[in-house]
């Protein structure tokens, strides 16, 4: 987990190789530049821009899903591109982790899609995407608006307009 | 951390949070499911109505059917170009059993193959002949997956100037116009995969930014080899035999030419090369892996290498995996021998770190015995996974 100081984040005396996070809700998180700033895009970005000591700010991202998405570059940073070694093994430590960090809840699910399409972390957002999707597979429309709780606003007339519409890729 | 975030807002949040996503978002999640059931989302809110149309990712696997793909391609948004296309036939029989396959083929791909196209999957049994020239020449394509048993030219004109992956499955022939077709066709390519169900062509691998290339064979030889990166991490060739009756017997590659200062993990699981040439490899290769061939099919004594020939000079094996227990029994002599010519034996004993056998329990109980005393490990770690038996070799 993130190193979270309760309140001594932008004073406190930089240590080598960390970078400041403040989630959108005010949180601080104390991480390894290296490992965040190789999987996130826009954390690289803001520490290029010479955030220096200044906590960076993520404003749309929650504490929870920033912790988890820290969890993961740590995680693919440390066994995956460049740094771990080439084995079979750190494959499947590494599939393990992510199957894992997919089990999250539902409202945890959406928010890691939206933390992770903030921060640019590509392969967080994909694992989050595939997971929904297969929540949507083998579902009728009934079901998926119950699994999602999508609010079904067509009129009886619209909805059957639409019906009519993709009759075609409709068994 | 809960009291950070309003509750209000959090209640109404959850309400319907996929909706809430941004089309860009939707088409991601779209772009991990058939485009039929991305089509039929349509039918949960206004919000879904129009998001299908305008995804630029189309995946087409079950049930081709060509009125299906056909409305598909019709009723998406023209104005946003395909990023990546998909097409997936089950078995041969979907792709055959179309009265004319060849022309919704051909017109599927040709529409898809526009300058954008980042993405492209065929797997498409028996109909390699439908591949339209205009793949070849893709500036955006990053990832190329082919699955077409048969026979594929490749165009000495190819120009594929951003593709990092090439995957070329089950193909009967591969005709590149020259050794380094591939290579010349591809200069960005990080990923290099192939497998064939028969004889591999004589290949020069030639990639400035290559770090894995691939090779199996199913049933034929592999052909002669040179492989030239500094990128280079990973080189895996494997040839198996089909069946007993299989016209080709177990052959040696003509030759491996071998430079890669980068390379960590070297597996070559066929018979050996009849002459190599390894150079620029690192002292300490971090985990290289030993060339063996299937035991059931291959006499090691007759596969030898003519005496003090062109032996593969095997480095110094830090991690070594063996793939049947029964060349454990014929390690001793296939690789020993071959050590007592060429290197000192102590190779084994000094370097390696890592020692990776797949067997059975029983195999184990069999051959725990003075030929496998003689191998003393400076393990780092040492892995048994057990029993996966002939597994390995397979994927």
């Amino acid at each position: 987990m993130a190193t979270t100081g309760a309140s001594d984040g932008a004073s406190a005396a930089k240590k080598e190789g960390l970078v400041t996070l403040m989630s959108g809700d005010g949180e601080i998180f104390e991480v390894e530049a290296a490992a965040v700033a190789a999987l996130s895009v826009t954390i690289r970005h803001a520490i290029e821009e010479g955030f220096g000591d200044r906590p960076i700010p993520l404003p749309i991202v929650g504490a929870r899903a920033l912790a988890l998405a820290v969890e993961y570059c740590r995680k693919h940073h440390s066994l995956g591109g460049g740094a771990g070694e080439d084995s079979a093994a750190y494959d499947d430590e590494l599939r393990a982790f992510d199957h894992n960090l997919a089990k999250v809840d539902r409202d945890t699910l959406f928010d890691l899609i939206e933390a992770a399409n903030y921060l640019e972390i590509e392969g967080l957002l994909n694992l989050m995407c595939r997971t929904v999707a297969e929540m949507m597979k083998g579902k009728s429309v009934e079901e998926l608006r119950r699994t999602f709780d999508v609010s079904n606003d067509y009129t009886p007339e619209e909805e059957e307009e639409v019906r009519r519409e993709v009759s075609w890729a409709l068994d | 951390m809960e009291e950070g975030v309003p509750r209000k807002r959090r209640r109404l949040a959850e309400a319907d949070r996929i909706s809430a996503l941004p089309d860009h978002l939707l088409h991601e999640i779209l772009a991990c499911l058939p485009t039929r059931i991305a089509v039929s989302a349509s039918l949960l809110s206004r919000r879904w109505r129009a998001v299908w149309t305008t995804s630029p990712d189309v995946s087409f696997t079950t049930g081709l059917s060509p009125s299906f793909v056909d409305s598909a391609l019709r009723h998406r948004d023209p104005a946003v170009p395909l990023r990546s296309f998909s097409l997936v036939a089950a078995s041969a029989d979907e792709v055959v059993s179309d009265p004319d396959p060849a022309l919704p083929f051909r017109s599927w791909i040709l529409r898809a193959a526009s300058p954008a196209l980042q993405r492209l999957t065929l797997r498409l049994p028996g109909r390699f002949d439908l591949l339209p020239p205009a793949v070849f020449h893709l500036p955006s394509l990053k990832a190329l997956e082919l699955r077409l048993s048969g026979r594929l030219d490749w165009p000495a004109a190819a120009f594929l100037p951003s593709l990092q992956r090439l995957e070329l499955s089950d193909l009967t022939l591969l005709y590149p116009a020259t050794e380094d077709a591939i290579s010349n066709s591809c200069p960005a390519l990080e990923c290099w995969r192939m497998s064939f169900e028969s004889a591999t062509p004589e290949l020069e691998v030639n990639c400035p930014l290559l770090e894995v290339f691939e090779l199996r064979t199913r049933a034929g030889p592999v052909g002669g080899l040179s492989i030239c990166g500094s990128k280079i991490r990973k080189v895996s060739v494997r040839q198996k035999y089909a069946d007993a009756e299989s016209s080709y017997g177990p052959a040696a590659a003509a030759y491996l030419k071998l430079s890669a200062p980068g390379l960590r993990t070297l597996e070559w699981l066929c018979p050996l090369p009849r002459s190599a040439t390894v150079d620029s490899l690192p002292d300490s290769l971090a985990s290289s892996l030993m060339l063996l061939t299937s035991g059931e099919l291959l006499d090691l004594y007759e596969n030898r290498l003519p005496d003090g020939g062109h032996v593969l000079p095997l480095l110094r094996v830090d991690r070594l995996v063996l793939p049947y227990s029964r060349i454990i029994e014929e390690f001793g002599i296939a690789i020993f021998d071959r050590h007592d010519e060429e290197n000192p034996r102590a190779w084994v004993h000094e370097n390696l770190k890592h020692l990776e056998l797949t067997f059975s329990l029983e195999d184990l109980a069999r051959w725990v015995s003075p030929s496998c005393s003689r191998i003393s490990l400076n393990s780092r770690h040492c892995m048994f996974p057990v029993p996966r038996n002939r597994a390995r070799t397979r994927t």
